[in-house]
């Protein structure tokens, strides 16, 4: 195994670890109870962190051992799962992306850019607000039991002479301007205080709160000075709650019965006089005029003088920091690995692509095979072949289904556009998803992506109004975006349903008058003027905005679809909404169909689309009435005749076989000469100088070796029903 | 721009407004240019925030400066209708008693705040700077 493929699977593994953890992040926005979503998150992160580790790559590993950290407390329920948590655990998300990306292309050597080092500090601090303090949980339980001694070198109890009265905890707090601006709320912090004791009093210091209009809201003035009765006498628990505020305040705590000159020498790097500072802290009942009265004894005054040397250390004593997550960890990995079940194997593509070939191949000795038997009129061999032949049939079929996957996951994928579009715009919009669980061939899935992502984005932008106009409308407040999927006579439907305002039949046919696609006299049908939307540069946008509306896309939409033998379709309300339908084949290759002899051509018409075949005499008759269609118990149908569109010999009989196909609403007859029954087809394309070839979209090899082409039913039953009103 | 506070009803000199449901630093610069502007053209100005559904250091802060630009002028600015959001921070912050508004809470939901310290009025709060 060379290191390159390993890289791939390491690739390859994290993005389906990414998408799985952008999945759970949007269901746990919806759903914030929801635990095995963030166990789901935890793990993904936590594998990613380890295979990254393999790697070298340290700051992949940097960043998510942190965030491990984080989603590790989010499971011990230390945070609430708000949505601004989820926004800020997708930009994480995103920057893990980032982060893979620019280290599994990376030359030998190439330095990180600091950016992305200075992202990942920025989105880790925003990050910490939601878990303030929480450290302190972890941190009181590890350490509360064996709260020792040491722990207490300095404690002012050893020193009651002149430690103050009062029996609780002061914190004082000065906060760096920014801190706001930094995302953090010094709220949060002080509330937090009353999970490890009551808070006895609190004053806010507004002495620098400048007049009202020199005042900036972003800007944070105020400081407070806390009396609180804390349930440990650990200093360390106390100040761990203010962890994350570390750089952005300047935090003063002073155990019970403090040493008066620790409050003394305190109060003088304060902003505010000292005259106010033993005013408020008397105010708040923190310090008694006895406990002043020693500062003002010589003695006191000297033993301060003294105490200067060692009390700043026991100040300035930086939290010596533990992680308790890191001795959590091995627990962790085990429980990570076992999760990773052993319910999926990773195939390469090619691998099944070549096993499909060969099942096509099988299936075409198969037919052979029978054929022989048939004519050999060998009854065993009959058996033998026709067991065989069901054999392969299930072989077939069951090949087909490992390409075939749910579409549920690509419309998953959206929901994370759908948010943070219509978030930039401004929107309120849910999106829906209806049959998810329908399969398609895994190529068609990888190639309707985008045209989805476009139609959703147009939808977005176009459809859906703002919540104001919305309102205004009568209509809720929250757009929909519904993506349904479905199977409808073999082909599968995917619909884009918003319930927005729909198009404006009138500005797109003055648009498409105005560049010449239409005429003012001519009429055209509701579809025919919703189809000008697929024109190539066609908007009718006013404004151009940055996800869409420079008219290149609808065509392009088109263009991809039809490369996957499928059609687009729109139907469109004013002010209720716009659907718009894409049918594609269900599969791509192996496909049950109906052979037919045209003049000496034998051709294929695929199964699914096969409603009946009638006899029909005299069909002539009724084109003579004027138009080019037959009556089916009393229905028109249009019709087709085969042999004159493929320029095939015409065997001039008096009763000609109809077979009447469909595709979604619409209907046509064929007027084919033989009916040599089902067979399955495997679809074998053909080469590029067969592109403009008109009514056929593949070709296929018989039993007996000879090439039958298949026909292109959509096409052809536009044509038919063309030609009736042409 | 979305309008943070509407108007009321105006009467004179006195205007009362309706904070929306955002009052914090995420719409702090915008909350403050119409809450000021209100309060230069006005003597008096009442704010009901019943709808005030987040409300955090940002808000508290540029209520208190007008609470205090307020009692050193001899002006009133007046909060009305507390939402559970606000009535939080002003607890935790001991501000109830400085603000000095009336704060109506259900004695069954006393047990959701703390409601311990800084209940007093407090005239001397502002005057000592």
């Amino acid at each position: 195994m060379n290191l390159e493929s390993v890289k791939q699977t390491f690739l390859l593994e994290s993005e389906e670890l990414l998408t799985g953890m952008e999945e759970y992040l949007l269901q746990l926005e919806k759903d914030p109870e929801n635990e095995e979503g963030v166990n789901a998150i935890f793990r993904a992160v936590h594998t990613i962190k380890g295979s990254s580790g393999m790697f070298g790559y340290d700051n992949i590993v940097h960043f998510t051992h942190t965030l491990e950290t984080m989603m590790d407390r989010l499971r011990q329920k230390e945070a609430v799962v708000t949505p601004d948590l989820i926004a800020t655990l997708l930009k994480c998300h995103d920057h893990i992306e980032t982060l893979i990306e620019f280290d599994t292309t990376a030359q030998e050597g190439q330095e990180v850019p600091e950016e992305y080092s200075q992202r990942g500090q920025e989105l880790l601090a925003e990050l910490s607000i939601f878990f303030q303090g929480s450290q302190q949980s972890v941190t009181a339980k590890k350490e509360e039991p064996k709260n020792t001694a040491q722990n207490k070198t300095v404690e002012p109890v050893q020193r009651p002479t002149n430690g103050i009265q009062s029996p609780y905890w002061h914190i004082s707090l000065r906060f760096a301007p920014s801190v706001l601006a930094d995302g953090l709320d010094p709220f949060s912090f002080i509330h937090y205080l009353k999970n490890i004791g009551d808070i006895k009093n609190l004053y806010p210091v507004h002495d620098s709160l400048p007049d009202a209009d020199l005042f900036n809201p972003e800007i944070f003035y105020l400081g407070f000075e806390i009396d609180l009765d804390a349930q440990t006498d650990d200093e360390q628990t106390v100040r761990s709650v203010f962890e994350f505020l570390e750089e952005d305040a300047t935090i003063h705590i002073f155990p019970p019965h403090s040493a008066i000159t620790l409050y003394e020498k305190v109060i003088q790097k304060l902003p505010e006089s000292r005259e106010r500072l033993t005013g408020i802290l008397m105010e708040m009942g923190t310090l008694a005029p006895s406990d002043l009265e020693q500062v003002s004894s010589p003695a006191v005054a000297a033993i301060a003088e003294n105490s200067e040397s060692e009390e700043p250390e026991a100040e300035i004593r930086q939290s010596t920091r533990e992680h308790p997550e890191e001795k959590k960890e091995v627990p962790a990995k085990i429980s990570g690995k076992e999760e990773q079940s052993k319910k999926f194997i990773r195939i390469e593509a090619a691998k099944l692509d070549l096993l499909i070939n060969l099942v096509g191949e099988l299936v075409i000795t198969g037919a052979n095979i029978s054929q022989i038997a048939k004519r050999e009129n060998n009854s065993a061999m009959l058996e033998a072949a026709s067991s065989m032949e069901r054999l392969i049939e299930e072989l077939r079929d069951n090949v087909m289904n490992i390409r075939m996957v749910q579409i549920g996951e690509t419309f998953r994928k959206f929901e994370r556009t759908v948010r943070d579009t219509s978030r930039d715009l401004k929107k309120e919009v849910e999106l829906l998803v209806k049959g998810g669980e329908t399969e398609l061939d895994k190529n068609l899935i990888d190639n309707i992506n985008d045209p989805l992502m476009h139609l959703i984005r147009n939808s977005l932008d176009h459809g859906l109004e703002n919540p104001e106009d919305r309102e205004a409308a009568g209509k809720p407040r929250k757009g929909t975006i519904l993506l349904n999927a479905f199977h409808d006579t073999g082909s599968i439907v995917i619909e884009v349903r918003d319930d927005g305002k729909g198009l404006d039949k009138e500005k797109i046919l003055a648009k498409a008058v105005e560049r010449g696609l239409a005429t003012q006299a001519q009429f055209y049908s509701d579809s025919d003027i919703y189809h000008f939307i697929f024109e190539p540069g066609f908007s009718t946008a006013e404004k151009v905005t940055n996800i869409s509306g420079r008219g290149v896309g609808m065509d392009v939409v088109r263009r991809n679809i039809e490369a996957l033998r499928g059609t687009v379709d729109v139907d469109s309300t004013k002010g209720k909404g716009t659907i718009i339908s894409i049918r594609l084949p269900l599969t791509l290759a192996i496909i049950d169909g109906f052979i037919v002899t045209v003049g000496d051509a034998k051709y294929v018409i695929p199964l699914d689309m096969v409603t009946e075949a009638v006899e029909v005499k005299d069909i002539e008759k009724n084109s003579e009435r004027g138009g080019n269609f037959i009556s089916l118990r009393g229905e028109l149908l249009p019709y087709l005749r085969l042999n004159t569109f493929f320029r095939e010999k015409n065997m001039g009989r008096e009763q000609e076989n109809v077979i009447v196909v469909t595709y979604g609403q619409q209907k046509a007859g064929l007027v084919v000469d033989d009916l040599l029954g089902e067979s399955q087809t495997v679809i074998k394309p053909l080469g590029k100088i067969f592109d403009q070839l008109h009514g056929i979209s593949g070709a296929t090899i018989m039993g007996n070796g000879d090439v039958a082409l298949i026909l292109d039913i959509p096409r052809l039953i536009e044509h038919a029903i063309n030609q009736q009103y042409g | 721009m979305a309008t943070i506070f509407t108007v009321n009803k105006e009467d004179g000199d006195n205007i009362f407004l309706n904070a929306s449901s955002t009052l914090s630093i995420r719409n702090a610069t915008d909350a403050w240019k119409e809450l000021y502007a209100y309060w230069t053209k006005y003597n008096n100005v009442a704010v009901d925030l019943s709808g005030v559904e987040e409300f955090d250091s940002a808000g508290f802060q540029m209520f208190l400066i007008l609470k205090r630009e307020a009692a050193r002028e001899g002006r009133r600015f007046l909060l009305r209708n507390h939402s559970e959001a606000l009535i939080k921070v002003l607890d935790i912050y001991g501000a109830i008693g400085i603000f000095g508004d009336k704060v109506q809470i259900a004695p069954e939901e006393r047990n959701r705040f703390y409601l311990k310290y800084g209940l007093n009025r407090n005239s001397k709060f502002f005057g000592a700077t």
